[in-house]
C-alpha cells in the first residue's frame, strides 16, 4: 500500500504551516502574549516576576520579606495550600520556611482574620498583614 | 557580564564532559560533527546534575571547582591519549542547501528562538516547576549542598513538592546558579532550550544515518519541533521534554546497535535510560522498556555477533538494575515514597478496579489523536504511516521501535488503572504531558515509514 505521494506529503505540509502559524498567532494575540511579552522585555527581573505573579501577589511577597527576619517560619492565610499562586509565594519567599505553629502568620486578602497567641504587626493595607506570635 | 562568562564556562564544562565521553568510548570514530556536538550536550547536562547530586550526598559543598576540575582533568588525559584534533570528529560535512532545505533550516532556527525566548523571558513561574523543580534547585543552591535532612525538610514544610521525585532538572539548575554565582532563573531556564537544541542535532543525524535525504530529515525536525506542545515544555521548567529526548535516544541507539552491530551503541543506550532513571519517575518503565525490547532482539537473534556483544554488555542491564535499586535503597532509607503509583498498589481488587478506568483512559488516547490544538496533526500523520503496512513496519528491523511504543502505551496504561489518584484528575493532569516521552520516537518511526513508502513507490512508479 502506498499512501505519501509527493503532492499528499506537500498538501500536509502545507496544511501543518497554515496550522503551526495559526497555533502561534493565536497564542500572541488572543492570548496576549505578544503584550505580555512586550511588557517582559522593557522589566529587570523583579519587573518581570510581577508581572508574572500579578502585582497584588507579587508587592504583598516583597512586604512579607520585608517584614520578617531570615529563618523565620510561616503559615499562610488565604491562600489553597495546592493553589499556583501559593506554590509561587513558597518559591519565592525561600528561604522562609512555612510550618504549623510558625513564627508568623501571612494573611492574605482576608480583612478579618484573627489567631490567639498572635497579634498583627505589619499591615500592606486592611486585607493583607502579617500576624507574629507573641 | 560575569554572569554570561561563567554561563559559558558552565556551557563548556557540560560539552567538555559529553565530549570526553565520547572521546573516550568511541574509538572508532563514529559519533562525529552535528551528533557529536549534540550529544556532548545530551550527556553533558545529566551527568554534571548526576554528579552535583553524588557531591552533594558525600556532604561536598557545590563549587566551579568541584564540577569542572575533574573534568578539566580528564579533557588532558583525552587531548594527549585520544587527540580529537586528529580525527574527523568535528568534520561537518556541510553541503550546499536548495531553497527549500533553507526554508526548513529558517523555520527550525525561528522555532528554537522563540522557544530560547520564552523560557528565557521570565522567571519560573508554572505548576510543577515551582512546586517541585525549580523549587529543589532553589533550595539546593542556597544550602549549597545535600544535607542528610533535605528530603525529610522537603516533605515537611512543602505541599506536594514529591521529594522522592529524581533530581536531574533541580541539580541541572543548581550547577547553573553555582557556575554563575546567583541565584538567576532566567539563566536556569536556558538549561531545557539548550537541551532542546542538542536533541535536534541527533535526531537529525539519527535519520540522515538511517538513509534519509537532507530534505526528509528537515521535514520531520520542523514536523517535531513545531508540535505545540513539544516546544511548550522546553520553556516551563518540566522534566516531561527532556524524559522523551532521553528515551528517544536510548532507544534510536538501541535500534542502531541492532542495525549496525556495534556495541558503542548499546553503550549510549545503557547511558541514556540511566539517565530516564534520572529524570523521571516514569523513566524506570522507559528503562524497562528499552530493556525488553533488547532482550527480545537478543533472544531472537542470538546467532549474530550483534547479539553476542548485547549479551556480553549483560553486565550493563545489570548495571541498570543495579541503579534502579540503589534508587530504591536510597529512596527507602530517605522515607520516600511516591504517593501516585508504587508498587504496593498492584492488587487483586486494584486490578478489578483498574479495569473500570480503561474506557476514560482510552478515551484520552483519543481525544490527544484528534485533538490538533496541542499536537497539530502529527499523531493522524503518524496512524496513517504506522496503519498503511503495519506488517511490513513489524517484519523490519523497524518493527522493535514499534515494539517499544506498544510496550510506552502497555506499562502507561497499567500505571493509570493502578494509580491510587483519581483517574479524572491523573488523566487530566498528566496525559497530554505524558504522551511527550514517546513522541520524538514516534515522529522517528513514521519518518522511517514515510522514507520506505517513497522508495517503494518510485521502484513501484
Amino acid at each position: 500500500m502506498i499512501i505519501p505521494s509527493r503532492s499528499i506529503i506537500t498538501v500536509f505540509f502545507i496544511l501543518w504551516c497554515v496550522l503551526w502559524l495559526n497555533f502561534i498567532g493565536r497564542d500572541l494575540a488572543k492570548g496576549h502574549k505578544a503584550a505580555e511579552y512586550a511588557g517582559l522585555l522593557s522589566r529587570d527581573d523583579e519587573g518581570k516576576r510581577k508581572i508574572v505573579y500579578g502585582s497584588e501577589l507579587y508587592d504583598y511577597l516583597v512586604f512579607v520579606r520585608n517584614n520578617i527576619p531570615p529563618g523565620a517560619s510561616y503559615e499562610m492565610v488565604g491562600l489553597e495550600g495546592d493553589s499556583l499562586e501559593y506554590r509561587r509565594a513558597a518559591y519565592y519567599l525561600y528561604p522562609l520556611l512555612p510550618a504549623t505553629n510558625a513564627d508568623y502568620v501571612l494573611v492574605y486578602h482576608t480583612t478579618t482574620y484573627a489567631r490567639p497567641g498572635y497579634a498583627r504587626t505589619a499591615m500592606l493595607n486592611e486585607a493583607d498583614y502579617i500576624l507574629r506570635k507573641q | 557580564m560575569v554572569t554570561s562568562y561563567y554561563f559559558s564556562f558552565w556551557l563548556l564544562t557540560v560539552f567538555a564532559i559529553g565530549a570526553n565521553v565520547i572521546c573516550l568510548t568511541d574509538r572508532d570514530v563514529k559519533i562525529t560533527g552535528l551528533e557529536f556536538l549534540g550529544l556532548s550536550f545530551l550527556i553533558g547536562i545529566p551527568a554534571l546534575s548526576i554528579q552535583f547530586f553524588l557531591a552533594g550526598i558525600a556532604g561536598v559543598h557545590f563549587s566551579r571547582l568541584i564540577a569542572a576540575l575533574p573534568w578539566g582533568m580528564v579533557t588532558l588525559y583525552t587531548l594527549v591519549a585520544v587527540r580529537p584534533w586528529q580525527e574527523k570528529r568535528f568534520s561537518f560535512g556541510l553541503r550546499r542547501m536548495n531553497l527549500f532545505e533553507k526554508g526548513l533550516s529558517g523555520l527550525i532556527g525561528f522555532e528554537l528562538i522563540y522557544t530560547f525566548f520564552r523560557a528565557t523571558i521570565k522567571p519560573f513561574e508554572s505548576y510543577d516547576a515551582v512546586a517541585i523543580h525549580a523549587l529543589k534547585g532553589k533550595m539546593l543552591y542556597f544550602l549549597g549542598t545535600i544535607p542528610r535532612d533535605f528530603f525529610k525538610t522537603l516533605g515537611d514544610h512543602f505541599q506536594g513538592v514529591h521529594p522522592d521525585y529524581p533530581l536531574f532538572l533541580s541539580l541541572a539548575e543548581t550547577s547553573v546558579y553555582t557556575f554563575i554565582g546567583s541565584f538567576n532563573e532566567r539563566m536556569a531556564g536556558a538549561v531545557l532550550p539548550l537541551l532542546l537544541a542538542a536533541f535536534i542535532a541527533v535526531f537529525y543525524t539519527a535519520l540522515k544515518n538511517e538513509g534519509l535525504p537532507r530534505i526528509e530529515a528537515l521535514l520531520a525536525v520542523f514536523i517535531l519541533v513545531s508540535v505545540p506542545q513539544f516546544n511548550a515544555y522546553a520553556t516551563n521548567g518540566y522534566t516531561d521534554l527532556p524524559c522523551g529526548i532521553f528515551f528517544f535516544c536510548a532507544v534510536a541507539y538501541a535500534y542502531k546497535a541492532f542495525t549496525r552491530g556495534n556495541s558503542l551503541f548499546f553503550f549510549l543506550s545503557f547511558v541514556f535510560m540511566l539517565f530516564c532513571l534520572w529524570t523521571k519517575k516514569e523513566g524506570q518503565a522507559l528503562a524497562c522498556i528499552v530493556v525488553l525490547t533488547m532482550a527480545v532482539y537478543g533472544i531472537r537473534h542470538r546467532r549474530l555477533p550483534v547479539s553476542r556483544a548485547f549479551i556480553s554488555r549483560g553486565g550493563a542491564v545489570v548495571m541498570i538494575f543495579l541503579c534502579l535499586g540503589i534508587g530504591m535503597f536510597f529512596k527507602a532509607t530517605a522515607g520516600l515514597t511516591n504517593e501516585n503509583f508504587n508498587i504496593a498498589m498492584i492488587h487483586p481488587d486494584a486490578i478489578r478496579a483498574g479495569l473500570e478506568k480503561i474506557p476514560p483512559i482510552l478515551y484520552e488516547y483519543q481525544k490527544h489523536l484528534f485533538g490538533f490544538k496541542k499536537w497539530n496533526l502529527v499523531w493522524i500523520l503518524a496512524l496513517i504511516v504506522l496503519c498503511a503496512d503495519p506488517r511490513e513496519t513489524v517484519r523490519a528491523m523497524r518493527g522493535y521501535i514499534l515494539f517499544s511504543i506498544a510496550l510506552f502505551f502497555l506499562f502507561y496504561t497499567g500505571m493509570y488503572m493502578f494509580s491510587a489518584v483519581d483517574i479524572h484528575f491523573l488523566l487530566r493532569t498528566t496525559g497530554a504531558r505524558l504522551l511527550l516521552h514517546i513522541l520524538p520516537v514516534v515522529v522517528f518511526l513514521t519518518a522511517l515509514g514515510l522514507r520506505k513508502y517513497r522508495i517503494a513507490g518510485r521502484v513501484r512508479g
